[in-house]
């Protein structure tokens, strides 16, 4: 057996053939529940609404400075599909357009607390039982005490109350999960037979967690940025709810939808609207979330 | 095993208890709603008086201390449970006796005697003699916050003569100072002493700023019975008043901080609560409106919303560039925003004592701005210069008026950018030139009805860094203005003075649009109380309109 | 027994340092703050030795570590945190009106997460694949992708404002003399006024719920999945070749194991409510906790916000000490880590 693996380390290239075998198989796994489609396609949408908001929004310029309160309050029409807010703005192209800091908040939040995160939990998970492992975890204790929203709002009224640093003080409650969960995967990964026989043959630890450990938490953190998504939506439109991250005019659906609380229930598109994006929005990342978590643990076994 | 079996039936119980709960609940509201309403506003069932009136508040403040508030919240409460010298006339403003009877001032006009009623009794029933006022003005000097900066640099001393006589000793003339007592409140020395602690201010400990935490001390014609920081204060009658308390008026007041607009138009609309203070954006005023209940009035406040710009920051610091925006800001539009409201070319309420109608402010035009802009320093590269507009969250419609300037600028050529601050850091913001905005927009108002008032808050050095002046303007020459108007006790000579201030900003500092005077529009439920305000006799400074004692419940 | 005492004190002992290092970091920090705590709470019009005076009560103008030490020797001493600038009192004043308000609202709804979330997630998998699976499935999903302000809207103005079965908001008054524990419920038990503890569960229920509701639908999906991984489990086979009853089978050897996982999340959940509850308690006019922690920080109150972090600390410790205790209770093969 140990033969057999130390041949499979090697000859990584020639599992190419095996790989897309394996993708297509989870693929079929994949599409064979119609929610998980479902998912995807919400997922893709939001994506490319998010790259192209610009041009698809029918009124661009309602994204900024304009006032056109002689249109204030229309209804939902064919002209404004989900009608206009108090200035005469179009709901519609502002929801589309408040996707963008949403989803910009929501990758830079990953991308901070992913990189710290695990390699934080790569770093512990390699001293594990040594004072760096205690060092660690007591860090990621610490942070993961303090609330996330709580821990948000200090940053932003600390520093500066921007987008940047509502994403800075989503990031700095977000990375400890990351670290606890690489921890975890890497702690017992390395009771794994395959670990073991590697660590035997005197392969270099520092490459045993690039080579062997890396590879196989990737679904798993995957699966969990992919679900971590929506919360980070959901947390940013708590905290633009209450006033913290982008500024107006530029729209985010977490402020658009206390704006309009406050003309509830006369004019119920201004919260009903951008409360439904959300949900559909978020929806959509779990969904694809639970797909991959289904095929992927699946293929764990 | 048994553990389990234990842990289940917790479980179950707990859900049963839920359930059954929630059950109860729905079955009882009915019944309960009525029992509620039987008891506690028989008002609409039986057509009795009720005597608890239940209003609002923009927010509760932290303390109901008089040596410490200053703001429009503070004196909402501070009108009804403390009592001044004078007290302003309705209609005009100027000074009547209240506490003291009359008052005289020799040796131009640095000593004032003043001669007190024997009648008053504080809330605890303790007669007010010279010796609270004397305590009263060495607390809030001491203290050194709230209203103390109008006293500190002009009382050098307060004498006690005997119990009704008081003189006040100035260090310097002080034109306005019989207006400004309306901001001297007169506390219960002999309550305050007995509960006193510990405290910075020597033999006065801590001027039992710890007791007025959650009481008062005064001789109006409340108390605070019950106070919640931050939450609600309930003010009872005094049963010692030493005046007269209409047989109508509300026995208690319940004063609650509320501002999110969905809640008020609900509790309203419920009838949970009989008057909302005012600062409603339109629409809810609108929507509430449509029940035939309710009515609104409009109260002006002392002062006026301001576009403050930073006359020491790029583009701003140019002259040219300050009347441009000044001509771009279309002020006709904004004041349809707010449903119409009285527009001011001077940068002082028409309204005032001081005030001069010999100024025209620059009128709307955006070919006058266009030109402006060519004839300044910023003329060809005024996209390097990105204009930010910040306005207070939460502050009412104040977001559209900046959205509407930020439009209206775009139109001519500038970049802008809009930020709407939370009120913490925009008071932080207005701390350093750096941080302080191009543009700001926010409420000044003065402490007393006069125009020297709102130009010492509102222009002089002395509020650069607060803000009430983002505009820094920090000029020798009109400081030196402003002291000497005030220092001038003849009223004629005053008048002149104040319209040459008001002149010089208009045309050679242009600091500032004056947008329109402040008004706050309350709403209630005509079918609870009338009040003065409602009737049609408006008080000319805002927290005299909601003095309980007024109030007639139905 | 002896070694989770142990297992107890050891945690004690790292919450501890956790706090000290957390405190000393929410200080040095506060010194980082641009702008002037002490000028903004005194107002615009304050005198400059008010102001001085002030921030030489509180020790903000000497060195960190002095004012650091001055601080802990309060603590220590006369477990006192210091004066909040907000409120111009003593921060465990402050702690002590506002915080069992919301531990109360919290703990309420931490009831509902557990009995509706075990519920929920209970008959789902009972009548997995049928269309009860698939209604609550919905639902739970709907529930974990909302907002919970949304549902805090929607349920005032459905439950509150249209129907009235719920006050809009608020909570009932107390007379200061009947304030005991300070949590409304138990207060109004003591006072033995029945009636007055039935107000005081109407008020806490919807807040409770719009704040709970993400969590249950959640805890739901996680109990359900538990349970359904746990029926194709091997002992589950023989105990049903052996003849157990279903009923049994579900509530005996179903749910015991389920609730590991159910439990772990559970925890996480519960310490997480307090500090998601601000725009709750804003929304239901609850004045707590946690509109007091955003107004410390908005104020940039330095003893208010060691204060808060503090307690945010403390209780996230000790719920997840219990969720440990609870594990180990729930299955005597995992032993409490470091207990060794």
């Amino acid at each position: 057996m140990l033969a057999a693996y130390l041949q499979k380390l090697d000859s990584d290239k020639t599992n190419k053939n095996s790989r897309i075998e394996q993708f297509k198989r989870n693929w079929y796994k994949f599409s064979r529940n119609p929610m998980n489609i479902i998912g995807l396609i919400i997922v893709a949408v939001v994506i490319f609404v998010t790259i192209f908001a610009k041009t698809l929004a029918p009124h661009p310029e309602d994204a900024g400075l304009h006032v056109d309160i002689m249109n204030a309050f229309s209804k939902p029409t064919l002209k404004n599909w989900a009608g206009t807010d108090e200035y005469g703005r179009d709901l519609f192209s502002r929801i589309i357009i408040g996707l963008r800091p949403s989803m910009g908040i929501a990758i830079m939040v990953l991308a901070i607390s992913v990189t710290i995160g695990v390699l934080l939990g790569l770093v512990a998970g390699y001293y594990k039982g040594t004072l760096i492992d205690l060092l660690i975890s007591r860090i990621t204790e610490l942070f993961m005490s303090i609330p996330p929203l709580i821990l948000a709002m200090v940053v932003c009224t600390m520093f500066s109350n921007n987008y940047f640093f509502a994403a800075i003080g989503i990031a700095v409650a977000w990375w400890p999960w990351y670290t606890r969960i690489t921890y975890n995967l890497v702690t017992s990964l390395s009771n794994e037979l395959f670990i073991v026989y590697t660590e035997l043959a005197g392969v270099k630890m520092m490459k045993i967690i690039i080579r062997e450990m890396l590879p196989n938490i990737t679904s798993s953190i995957l699966t969990k940025m992919t679900l971590d998504t929506g919360s980070i939506i959901l947390v940013a439109s708590s905290m633009s709810y209450v006033g913290l991250g982008v500024q107006p005019p530029t729209p985010s659906l977490g402020s658009m939808v206390s704006e309009g609380i406050a003309y509830l229930p006369e004019f119920w598109w201004l919260t009903v609207m951008p409360a439904l994006a959300v949900v559909v929005i978020v929806m959509g990342f779990n969904l694809l979330g639970d797909g991959l978590t289904d095929v992927l643990s699946v293929e764990d076994k | 095993m048994k553990k389990k079996w234990i842990f289940l039936t917790v479980c179950l119980m707990a859900l049963m208890g839920l359930v059954g709960c929630s059950g109860n609940k729905t079955q009882e509201t009915g019944e309960k709603t009525q029992a509620a309403v039987a008891t506690e506003a028989p008002v609409s069932a039986e057509k009795t008086v009720r005597d608890t009136l239940r209003t609002t508040q923009t927010a509760i403040p932290d303390t109901c201390d008089p040596a410490k508030g200053s703001g429009e919240n503070d004196d909402l409460i501070f009108v009804n449970i403390y009592e001044t010298l004078v007290y302003p006339n309705a209609t005009t403003g100027d000074a009547e006796p209240l506490l003291a009877t009359s008052w005289t001032s020799d040796n131009d006009g640095l000593k004032w005697t003043f001669t007190l009623r024997d009648d008053v009794k504080f809330s605890d029933g303790t007669p007010m003699t010279a010796n609270d006022v004397k305590y009263s003005v060495d607390r809030l000097i001491a203290i050194g916050e709230g209203f103390s900066y109008i006293f500190k640099d002009v009382i050098a001393s307060v004498d006690v003569v005997d119990d009704t006589t008081v003189v006040f000793n100035l260090k310097k003339s002080f034109g306005p100072f019989i207006s400004s007592l309306i901001k001297l409140r007169i506390v219960n020395s002999t309550l305050l002493k007995a509960n006193q602690l510990d405290g910075n201010y020597g033999e006065n400990g801590d001027y039992g700023t710890t007791y007025l935490l959650n009481h008062s001390a005064g001789s109006g014609p409340y108390y605070i019975s019950t106070f919640n920081v931050n939450d609600s204060v309930y003010l009872t009658e005094n049963s010692n008043y030493w005046g007269a308390i209409n047989d109508k008026a509300p026995k208690s007041v319940e004063i609650t901080g509320l501002l999110d607009a969905a809640t008020s138009k609900m509790l309203l609309n419920s009838g949970e609560v009989d008057l909302l203070h005012g600062r409603q954006v339109s629409t809810t005023l609108k929507s509430l409106l449509t029940n035939p209940e309710f009515a609104t009035t409009s109260i002006a406040e002392t002062g006026m919303n301001y576009f403050m710009m930073n006359t020491k920051k790029a583009p701003t610091d140019d002259l040219h560039i300050r009347k441009a925006i000044s001509y771009a800001c279309d002020r006709n539009a904004m004041s349809a925003i707010y449903g119409g409201m009285e527009l001011s070319d001077s940068p002082i309420p028409s309204s005032f004592w001081g005030a001069t109608d010999d100024v025209t402010t620059y009128p709307y035009s955006e070919e006058d701005a266009k030109k402006e802009i060519a004839l300044s320093s910023y003329a060809n590269n005024l996209a390097d210069y990105p204009v930010e507009i910040a306005y207070i969250q939460g502050n009412g419609d104040t977001g559209k008026l900046a959205m509407l300037l930020g439009s209206e600028l775009e139109a001519v050529g500038f970049t802008v950018k809009i930020s709407e601050v939370p009120w913490v850091l925009f008071c932080d913001n207005a701390a350093t030139v750096e941080t302080s905005p191009s543009i700001t927009n926010a409420n000044s108002n003065a402490s007393y009805p006069e125009a020297g008032s709102l130009l010492e808050v509102k222009f002089s050095s002395m509020t650069a860094g607060t803000f009430n002046q983002n505009e820094w303007i920090l000029d020798d020459k009109l400081d030196a203005m402003i002291a000497d108007s005030l220092a001038t006790v003849d009223n004629d000579a005053r008048l002149a003075k104040y319209a040459e201030i008001q002149k010089y900003l208009t045309t050679d500092v242009v600091p500032t649009i004056n947008t329109f005077v402040g008004a706050v529009k309350p709403i209630w439920n005509t079918s609870v109380f009338s009040w003065p305000a409602g009737e049609g006799s408006v008080h000319v400074l805002e927290e005299y309109n909601y003095y309980y004692a007024d109030f007639m419940m139905k | 027994m002896k070694e989770g005492l142990i297992y107890v004190f050891k945690r004690f002992i790292h919450i501890l340092i956790i706090l000290l290092v957390l405190s000393f970091i929410v200080f040095s920090f506060i010194r980082l703050i641009p702008g002037d705590p002490v000028k903004s709470t005194l107002g615009p019009l304050a005198s400059e030795e008010s102001v001085n005076r002030m921030t030489h009560e509180l020790y903000l103008d000497r060195p960190l570590v002095v004012q650091y030490g001055h601080w802990l020797k309060n603590v220590v001493t006369q477990g006192d945190f210091g004066k909040s600038l907000l409120t111009s009192r003593p921060v465990s004043l402050d702690i002590k009106e506002y915080l069992p308000r919301s531990l109360e609202l919290c703990f309420l709804s931490a009831l509902m997460i557990l009995v509706f979330g075990v519920l929920f997630g209970t008959i789902s998998a009972v009548f997995r694949n049928t269309w009860i699976d698939n209604v609550i499935r919905f639902l739970t999903y709907l529930g974990v992708v909302t907002p919970p302000y949304a549902f805090g809207v929607l349920f005032l103005l459905i439950f509150s404002y249209l129907l009235k079965w719920f006050p809009i908001g608020g909570l009932p008054r107390f007379s200061p003399e009947n304030v005991r524990t300070g949590m409304l419920s138990i207060d109004a038990l003591l006072m033995g006024n029945f009636s007055l503890f039935i107000k005081v569960l109407q008020s806490y229920f919807l807040p409770c719920l719009s704040l709970a509701i993400g969590s249950i639908a959640y805890q739901a999906r996680i109990h359900r999945s538990a349970m359904v991984e746990n029926v194709n489990a091997d002992f589950i086979a023989f105990a049903e070749v052996a003849g157990v009853s279903k009923s049994k089978l579900i509530f005996k050897h179903l749910m015991k194991p389920s609730f590991i996982p159910t439990l772990t999340v559970y925890g996480l959940q519960v310490a997480s409510l307090l500090g998601n509850a601000f725009i709750i308690e804003s929304m239901f006019r609850i004045n707590g906790f946690s509109q007091y922690s955003l107004n410390v920080i908005l104020n940039k109150d330095p003893y208010g916000i060691v204060a808060v972090t503090f307690i945010f600390g403390v209780i996230f410790a000790v719920v997840n000490l219990c969720i440990d205790i609870g594990v180990v209770a729930l299955d005597p093969r995992i032993r409490l880590k470091g207990a060794e």
